[in-house]
């Protein structure tokens, strides 16, 4: 009994302060540091949720009205981030307002921006400015804590463009367009697989273009989403006998690799791996 | 109560209540004409609509009403004089809505998340200025039924005595229709495509089973319905489950009681 009351004190603590809301996985450990000890920062759909044909829930709702402030990708990634928007004008904060966006045709906005560090700074320096705007007593705390994010984005930063400088490789196929921002921000090719729909319904022809233009440009490997089981992929694999390598595209926690950095960090090394980077 | 202490809330349950009744009431007429398979028909066919105003970018309420009142008036139109069978005309446009959403989806990459988002609906997540848009229309349906009850009730019983009452039966049934379109429109909005044919059928169907009279069909079909929607409401608010099944669900488990009732009192 003791011992339950520092501990029941420590959650009244971290209930009291104002809900943060960020509303997919890949901005939560960014912008739960800037809000640290100022806002009490919640992920609004699970990591593994299809963001695109994502159906909000009644308490995903009250959430989002309890909230004091939510952090939208502003892309947007699907409908429901779409009506978030609409429904809570005056709280929500883009976190990609601003930023130059890659536009892919008939496709729409690649929304991936977190996939680049480089595109994250700007999207930390963004949460910032909207945590200010209705906190400015805690500027200070605030600032510090984008100082702290800010220098572990640009250490990842580092990180990406001295192992990706030395790649021999330096084209990205994958099965989804998710690599866009990288492959800009990093000197880099993305080829991909699209489609009637980026996510499915892949005629044979454009399957055939793609696995073609693999061959024609001399790779023999192909990069496929984790957590997202793939009939492509085991095609490309017997039929083709092409190899496949896994990059965690939604950030989802895995073994071991449990935030942003860490996954960021495993994503680099099966770049590595399969763009034989020295 | 708090429920209604959230806007969201309090602007799902105005929603509801307004399309609910509107729905119930236009159910009443479609059922004793024969007509209640026209909501399905219709609801699917509205998903052609939202699909070309998304390819189009305009909003998609005005454009889906106008879609989906062409298309109600085109079943009218091949279905009298008896050209084109009723059931087999409304079988036409469900699957021609649903082919040209499919073929738009096709065409213009790039939204299919956002038409998804029709096939269920969420009550909770409508906005202010759909609010108006839903007012509006609801207004508008209450005022066709204030004035032309008579003749639609002339025109439900006997074709024939409202011929001979001087009711125009063709502009009556096109106006009847036009109205269960807009109707259709409105319970996509609260319930989604799939479910849309539920807000006219069910409440309808149950009144119709315990209502001494048609006038009072109409009401208990009204109070059933909006019964339903604040019970489904409040269902899905305190135990997180999607309003639109919690709505029809209760529609049902409302017509399961009266139906029981109708059985064990015959």
């Amino acid at each position: 009994m003791i011992l339950l009351i520092p501990i029941l004190f420590l959650l009244s603590l971290s209930y009291s302060k104002d809900l943060a809301l960020v509303s997919v996985y890949p901005f939560y450990d960014v912008v739960k540091h800037i809000g640290e000890s100022r806002f009490y920062t919640e992920v609004l759909i699970p990591p593994k949720a299809d963001y695109h044909h994502y159906e909000l829930s009644v308490s995903d709702i009250l959430k989002v009205s309890k909230a004091e402030i939510v952090f939208v990708s502003g892309v947007p990634l699907g409908g429901w981030e779409q009506k978030i928007e609409e429904i809570s004008k005056g709280k929500v904060v883009r976190l990609s307002e601003g930023m130059e966006l890659i536009r892919m045709g008939s496709i729409g906005v690649d929304p991936h921006i977190w996939l680049s560090p480089k595109r994250m700074v700007s999207v930390a320096k963004k949460a910032y400015e909207g945590f200010v705007s209705i906190d400015p007593e805690g500027k200070e705390t605030l600032r510090r804590n984008l100082r702290e994010v800010l220098e572990k984005l640009e250490d990842l930063d580092r990180l990406y463009s001295s192992t990706l400088a030395r790649c021999r490789v330096r084209v990205l196929p994958v099965v989804h367009p998710a690599l866009g921002y990288l492959a800009k921000d990093y000197g880099l090719e993305q080829v991909y697989l699209s489609g009637g729909h980026v996510h499915g319904g892949i005629s044979p022809k454009e399957m055939l273009r793609f696995v073609k233009e693999i061959e024609s440009r001399g790779l023999d490997f192909v990069l496929t989403i984790y957590g997202q089981p793939s009939k492509i992929a085991s095609i490309l694999r017997s039929e083709y006998g092409i190899k496949t390598y896994e990059i965690n595209v939604k950030i989802i926690p895995m073994d071991g690799n449990v935030d942003y950095f860490s996954i960021m960090e495993y994503n680099l090394s099966v770049l590595r791996e399969a763009l034989r980077c020295m | 109560m708090e429920l209604l202490s959230y806007d969201f809330v309090q602007r799902g349950i105005l929603t509801g209540l307004m399309v609910g009744v509107a729905s119930a009431i236009a159910g009443v007429f479609l059922i004793l004409r024969r007509m209640a398979f026209l909501g399905a028909g219709l609801s699917h066919a509205a998903f052609g609509g939202i699909a070309i105003s998304m390819l189009l970018g305009v909003d998609p309420f005005i454009l889906t009403a106008l879609f989906t009142l062409l298309v109600g008036n085109i079943v009218q139109l091949i279905t009298s004089n008896r050209r084109v069978p009723g059931d087999a005309a409304i079988a036409l446009v469900f699957s021609g809505g649903v082919a040209l959403a499919v073929l738009v989806l096709g065409v213009a990459k790039g939204f299919s998340e956002y038409l998804f988002g029709y096939l269920f609906g969420n009550i909770l997540m409508v906005t202010r200025s759909e609010l108006i848009l839903v007012s509006i229309s609801f207004f508008l349906v209450l005022l066709f039924f204030a004035i032309f009850y008579r003749k639609l009730v002339l025109l439900t019983f006997s074709e024939e005595i409202a011929k001979l009452r001087d009711v125009k039966i063709g502009l009556m049934n096109h106006m009847l229709v036009s109205v269960a379109s807009l109707v259709i429109v409105l319970s996509i909005k609260a319930v989604g495509i799939i479910l849309a044919s539920s807000m006219i059928v069910v409440p309808a169907l149950t009144a119709l089973l315990i209502a001494s009279s048609f006038r009072s069909a109409v009401v208990i079909a009204a109070v059933v319905s909006a019964f339903s929607v604040i019970l489904g409401i409040a269902l899905a608010f305190y135990y997180d489950l999607p309003p639109s099944g919690a709505i029809v669900g209760g529609m049902i488990a409302v017509f399961g009681a009266a139906f029981l009732k109708r059985v064990l009192s015959s």
